[in-house]
This record gives structure tokens, C-alpha cells and sequence, in this order.
């Protein structure tokens, strides 16, 4: 593995504590910092990487979780696998993508936790899912957040790489 | 190596975790639990003493007034143990059957060092787990009402599920009428009573406590008020939304009630 990838894992570690730390202060309204860091070196390393990266940091959030095993990882490994896939059909380094994709990104990843969650408890409907996975605020945050994360990223670890 | 190997290995071991039985999936979850614990407290401390810096000013007037508080209440602690003392003469006079059972006054004190980033769920973890003596299913509560119950504990390291999650499922009542109920948490957040009774009038602000079946459960842990209510269509039971005494988003530390 190369020290770039290698690096990469760390960073996601890292961003796993960062938005555990950053609950503490905004408890409800938390950038997704992770599923960002899944999406950036995605878009860098292409899509098996992205869904390898995705699966690692699903791990995480398997913690946090009831039931079955493997739903975080999965959703994650397909967010990073599609991310890595669009990279090649669009302009990476636009500031559109950057802003826009971790937020389509979360509402598909919210969606389909609710969906499983339907699947298992049959607790709401297939359309409430699909309105329910719409937080507009969550949304915003992470479309504001996710240029800054982005570049942040893009800093250290090319720093990461040179050393 | 080629690419769609990777793929089709990596697609194959992830639906192999999905598959994996509930039981290893808890072991698992343990285990992973009880790595995690201490970086994830680190980057807790981490944050506690950023905002114990920002907010120096504030917490300095607020232990200022804490402590003149304290003092007026060092007063009121007098009285509330002349009524204690008297209400355990009386029970015991008319040998009535204690509502809560003394074990329930057990209880473990517990930091919270991690809060799920899903949105759409609602656990946090916490410091102690089994070797101090948490089991899934206890009641889990802040200085003032019930919160959540343990979803699973490790070693070191417990899951609380608070009453607002999705997956959270409490046999409640309404204090004033008696009235049974489920209470359980939505996918936005919000925590609701179902079941009630279309004959029972229910009125905002009534209180909702914990009813005790099963035996999971004690009896009597107030839970929150009740915000509105209505009933849902083509249902004959009506639904209340229950505001939750504690602000579920900014417990730092709770107590974990030992009901065995």
C-alpha cells in the first residue's frame, strides 16, 4: 500500500474522532466530517479504493448501531465506491462538486438507513423515508462545511505524502 | 491483483459481515466498543476543555451562583429528610408494598464519551459497562428523568439508547389518568406515546412515567410531559408527543439504574 492510501485511513480515523468531538457542540446539526473524508480520497483513488476507505469507516459507526452487522459498512463502501466511480465522469476539483456531493451523498446514505430500518421494523413508510432523509439544515452544513474539509484534506495529505 | 476481483471480494466479505449472527455482531460491537474507548474520550476531553476555555466567564458566574444556591438549599435538604424519615414511618405503618424497590437506589454514575454521528439515530456511549455492573436493558437517566435504557454493554464501555431512537420501545403511562401506553422514539428525533385510549381525555402538559411491566423496567422514573396529542387517522387509539424533562443532545453524564 502506498503512504498516500496508508495516510488515508489515518485521516478518516481521525475525522471519525473529529466528528465525535464536534457533537459536543453542535449535537444535531454535526457536518458529516467522515462520509466527507470517505468522498474526498474517493474522488482521488477511484472507486475500489473508495469503497475500501468506505467499509473502514462504516466500522466506526457499527458501534452506534442495534442489530445486524455490516449496514454501515455497506452503505458507506457504496458511497465511497460511487464516489470514486463519478470521479471519472466529472470535474473533481470544481467547487460544485465539493459543495453538492457530500450532500446528495448523506441524504442517500440517511435514506438508506431509514429503508433498513423500515426493512426491520416495518416502523415507517417507503415515502416517509424518502422525505424523512430530507434535513435540510444537515444538508446545508454539510454543503458549507464540505469545501473547507475538502481543502483541509487536500493539505495534509499531500503534506502526509511528501514527508 | 485485478480490480473486479477486489470488487467482487470486497462486495462478497461485506454481505458475509451482514450475514454474520446477532450474537457475533454483539461480541463484535463489545469488542470494537472497548478499542474505541479511549481515543474517543480523548477527543471528548479534548473538545470539554476547548469549551471550558470559550465559556471561562460563564462557568465562573454560574459556580458563583451554584454556590449561593447550594447554601439556600443546604436549608431545604433539612426539611426534605424530616419528610423522608416521616414518609418511611408511614409506609411502613400502613405496610404498603414500596413502589420503587431498593435496588433501584443503586446506581452507577457514568460519563458520556461518544454520541452517534447518524442523524437518524440516537445512542450515545458510555464509560462504565460490565464489570461495574451495567446489563442491557437497564434504565439509564439524568439528575432529572429517564433518558434511555443500556442497548449493549462491553467490558468497559455500554450503548444507551435514548428514548427518542427508533429502536426504543418503554411501557409508560400518564401519570394523572393512569393511562397505559408505549412510549417510543421517531426517525426524526422526536419521542411519542401510543396506544392511549380514545375514552381518556389527555391534556397538554400532563406527565408520563415509566409503568413498570416486564420488569426491566422500575416503576414510577418520570420520562417527560406531554406536548400535544391527536389521533392518527384510520387508527382507534390516539398518539402524544412527549417533551423529554432532559435536553437529550447535551447530557454529559448519567446515572445507570441497577434494577437486579
Amino acid at each position: 500500500m502506498s503512504k498516500g492510501r496508508f495516510f488515508a485511513f489515518v485521516w478518516t480515523f481521525f475525522l471519525f474522532l473529529l466528528q465525535n468531538a464536534v457533537t459536543y457542540v453542535f449535537p444535531d446539526k454535526t457536518p458529516p466530517f467522515l462520509l466527507m473524508g470517505v468522498i474526498y480520497y474517493a474522488l482521488q483513488e477511484g472507486p475500489l479504493f473508495g469503497m475500501a476507505l468506505g467499509a473502514f469507516a462504516g466500522v466506526f459507526l457499527e458501534v452506534f448501531t442495534a442489530g445486524a452487522l455490516g449496514y454501515q459498512m455497506v452503505i458507506f463502501a457504496s458511497c465511497g465506491g460511487l464516489s470514486g466511480f463519478i470521479a471519472s465522469k466529472i470535474f473533481r476539483e470544481s467547487i460544485l462538486v465539493q459543495v453538492f456531493l457530500p450532500s446528495v451523498m448523506l441524504y442517500f446514505l440517511t435514506l438508506f438507513n431509514l429503508l433498513i430500518f423500515k426493512a426491520q421494523t416495518g416502523g415507517i413508510e417507503g415515502f416517509f423515508a424518502l422525505s424523512g432523509a430530507f434535513r435540510p439544515w444537515e444538508l446545508l452544513a454539510a454543503a458549507l462545511v464540505s469545501p473547507i474539509a475538502f481543502s483541509f484534506l487536500r493539505k495534509v495529505s499531500s503534506r502526509s505524502i511528501s514527508r | 491483483m485485478k480490480p473486479t476481483r477486489i470488487f467482487f471480494g470486497l462486495t462478497i466479505l461485506l454481505f458475509l459481515i451482514v450475514a454474520l449472527p446477532l450474537s457475533t455482531a454483539v461480541i463484535f460491537r463489545r469488542g470494537l466498543s472497548d478499542i474505541l474507548k479511549n481515543p474517543v474520550l480523548f477527543s471528548r476531553q479534548v473538545t470539554q476543555s476547548a469549551l471550558d476555555l470559550f465559556y471561562f466567564r460563564r462557568n465562573a458566574a454560574q459556580a458563583q451562583e451554584l454556590r449561593r444556591t447550594l447554601s439556600a438549599g443546604s436549608l431545604k435538604s433539612f426539611e426534605c429528610e424530616e419528610l423522608r424519615l416521616e414518609n418511611e414511618r408511614l409506609t411502613k405503618l400502613l405496610d404498603l408494598k414500596r413502589t420503587l424497590p431498593d435496588s433501584i437506589r443503586r446506581q452507577v454514575y457514568c460519563r458520556v464519551i461518544g454520541r452517534s454521528p447518524l442523524i437518524w439515530n440516537r445512542a450515545f456511549l458510555i464509560d462504565k459497562g460490565t464489570e461495574q455492573g451495567i446489563r442491557a436493558n437497564m434504565a439509564v437517566m439524568s439528575n432529572i428523568s429517564l433518558v434511555g435504557k443500556v442497548g449493549e454493554s462491553g467490558p468497559s464501555v455500554s450503548k444507551v439508547v435514548l428514548i427518542t431512537d427508533p429502536n426504543s420501545k418503554i411501557g409508560a403511562l400518564i401519570q394523572r389518568t393512569r393511562q397505559e401506553g408505549v412510549l417510543y422514539g421517531t426517525t426524526t428525533g422526536e419521542c411519542r406515546m401510543k396506544y392511549l385510549s380514545m375514552d381518556t381525555p389527555i391534556k397538554q402538559g400532563d406527565k408520563v412515567e415509566t409503568a413498570g411491566y416486564g420488569g426491566f423496567f422500575p416503576k414510577a422514573l418520570i420520562v417527560g410531559k406531554v406536548r400535544k396529542v391527536w389521533k392518527e387517522p384510520g387508527q382507534i387509539y390516539q398518539v402524544a408527543e412527549i417533551e423529554p424533562f432532559t435536553d437529550l443532545s447535551r447530557i454529559e453524564e448519567v446515572a445507570v439504574v441497577q434494577n437486579e
